[in-house]
C-alpha cells in the first residue's frame, strides 16, 4: 500500500490518493497523512541541497520511504512507499509530472483548489500499477 | 500540433485554389488542406490557454451560466461577420449556392482552415432545413476539463457565433448550437445548425411616386 500526496508551497492538499490491495482504514490513513505532512519540511530542506526535482528519499516511517518530488511551479509529489525500486518511484513521479501539468493547463482549474478529476484518478491509478506494483 | 492562426497575412490563395474546380465533396476538403497550409499557424497552447481565459472572464463577469453561454455566442457572431470576407478571400471557395453547399463550407473547408480540425456533415433533417457538423477535436478545449458547477457551460459557444454570424454575412440566418461536446463525457462533439430564414438580396426600394 502508498499514498500520494500532490500538496501546494503554501502546503494546501489539492491530491490524494491510495494505491495498492490493501487500503488504508481510518486511524491508519490519518497516520499516513501526518507522516507526509512532517515530511514536507524535509521536503523543503533537500531542495535546496540539489539541482534535481526528484528528491528521493526524504524520509521514513517504519518499513517505509517517503519519496518527493518538486515541480517547477513548486508543487510538491509525496509518496509514502514500500518499494525499494528507486528508478520505479523516479518515472512514476515523471510521469505524474505529465499528467498534472494538462491539470494544471485547465482554464477551469485554480491553483491550490482540489483535483477532481477523474480522468486524472484513473491514469494516477493506472501509472502506479505500471510503476511501483 | 499547430493550428491555423485566426489572424493571417494576406495570402495568394486565390491562384493556387482557382485552379482547383470545385466540382463537390472531395474538392472541398483539398480547398480547406490548402488554405490552412497558406495560413499562419500558432501553438495550440497560446490558442487554447488565451481562449481559456477569455471564457473564464466571461464566467467572471456573468452572474449564470446560460448567460455566459449567451455571450460567447455574441462575441462569434461579431468575429463571425468579420470572418465571412476574410474566408472567402482567401480560402478559394469560389461559390456557395445553397444551404446545403453552405454545409459542406463551413465543416470542411472553415474548420480545417481556421481551426486545423476534421469535421463531417451529418444528420440532414427530412426538408434539408438542419444538419449537424461533427468533430472529434476541438483545439480550443484542448487542455479543459468541466468542473461539476459548469456542467452547463458550452465552452466553445464562440464557435457556435462564429458559424452563425459568417452565414448571416451570406443572407442565411441559423441557430446554431452545441448538443453534444466531448467535455461533457460525450464520444463526439455536434453542432447543430438549423435554418431559421434565408433574407433577400434587399433591392433598393423603388422611390419614385
Amino acid at each position: 500500500m502508498s499514498l500520494l500526496a500532490v500538496v501546494t508551497e503554501r502546503d494546501q492538499v489539492v491530491y490524494q490518493t491510495t494505491f495498492g490491495s490493501t487500503t488504508l482504514h481510518g486511524k491508519q490513513l490519518v497516520v499516513a497523512q501526518l507522516v507526509l505532512g512532517s515530511a514536507l519540511d524535509m521536503v523543503d530542506e533537500v531542495m535546496w541541497t540539489t539541482r534535481n526535482r526528484f528528491l528521493k528519499a526524504v524520509d521514513r516511517f517504519n518499513d517505509q520511504l517517503i519519496s518527493a518530488f518538486v515541480t517547477a511551479g513548486n508543487y510538491r509529489f509525496l509518496l509514502l512507499h514500500s518499494s525499494r525500486h528507486e528508478d520505479g518511484v523516479l518515472w512514476f513521479f515523471l510521469e505524474l509530472y505529465e499528467l498534472f501539468v494538462k491539470v494544471t493547463l485547465n482554464p477551469l482549474y485554480d491553483r491550490g483548489l482540489p483535483v477532481k478529476s477523474k480522468v486524472f484518478d484513473e491514469r494516477v491509478q493506472a501509472l502506479a500499477a505500471k510503476h511501483l506494483g | 500540433m499547430a493550428v491555423a492562426g485566426l489572424k493571417g497575412k494576406r495570402q495568394r490563395v486565390k491562384e493556387a485554389a482557382g485552379a482547383l474546380s470545385m466540382s463537390k465533396g472531395g474538392n472541398m476538403q483539398k480547398l480547406g488542406e490548402l488554405a490552412l497550409q497558406k495560413g499562419e499557424r500558432v501553438p495550440v497552447e497560446l490558442l487554447a490557454l488565451t481562449y481559456g481565459s477569455l471564457v473564464r472572464q466571461v464566467i467572471a463577469d456573468y452572474e449564470s451560466i446560460e448567460e455566459v453561454n449567451k455571450q460567447l455566442d455574441l462575441m462569434g457572431y461579431n468575429i463571425g461577420v468579420r470572418l465571412a470576407d476574410d474566408f472567402f478571400a482567401k480560402s478559394g471557395v469560389s461559390d456557395c449556392r445553397s444551404f446545403q453547399d453552405s454545409a459542406e463550407i463551413v465543416a470542411k473547408v472553415g474548420f480545417k482552415m481556421y481551426l486545423n480540425v476534421q469535421a463531417s456533415v451529418d444528420l440532414w433533417n427530412a426538408d434539408n432545413t438542419a444538419y449537424s457538423i461533427l468533430f472529434d477535436e476541438n483545439p480550443l478545449a484542448e487542455f479543459t476539463e468541466l468542473p461539476e458547477e459548469y456542467a452547463q457551460l458550452s465552452f466553445s459557444n464562440l464557435v457556435c457565433g462564429v458559424i452563425r454570424g459568417a452565414l448571416e454575412m451570406l443572407l442565411l440566418v441559423v441557430k446554431c448550437e452545441f448538443v453534444r461536446s466531448t467535455l461533457q463525457g460525450n464520444e463526439m462533439n455536434e453542432i447543430r445548425i438549423s435554418l431559421v430564414e434565408m433574407l433577400r438580396e434587399s433591392a433598393p426600394e423603388d422611390d419614385e411616386d
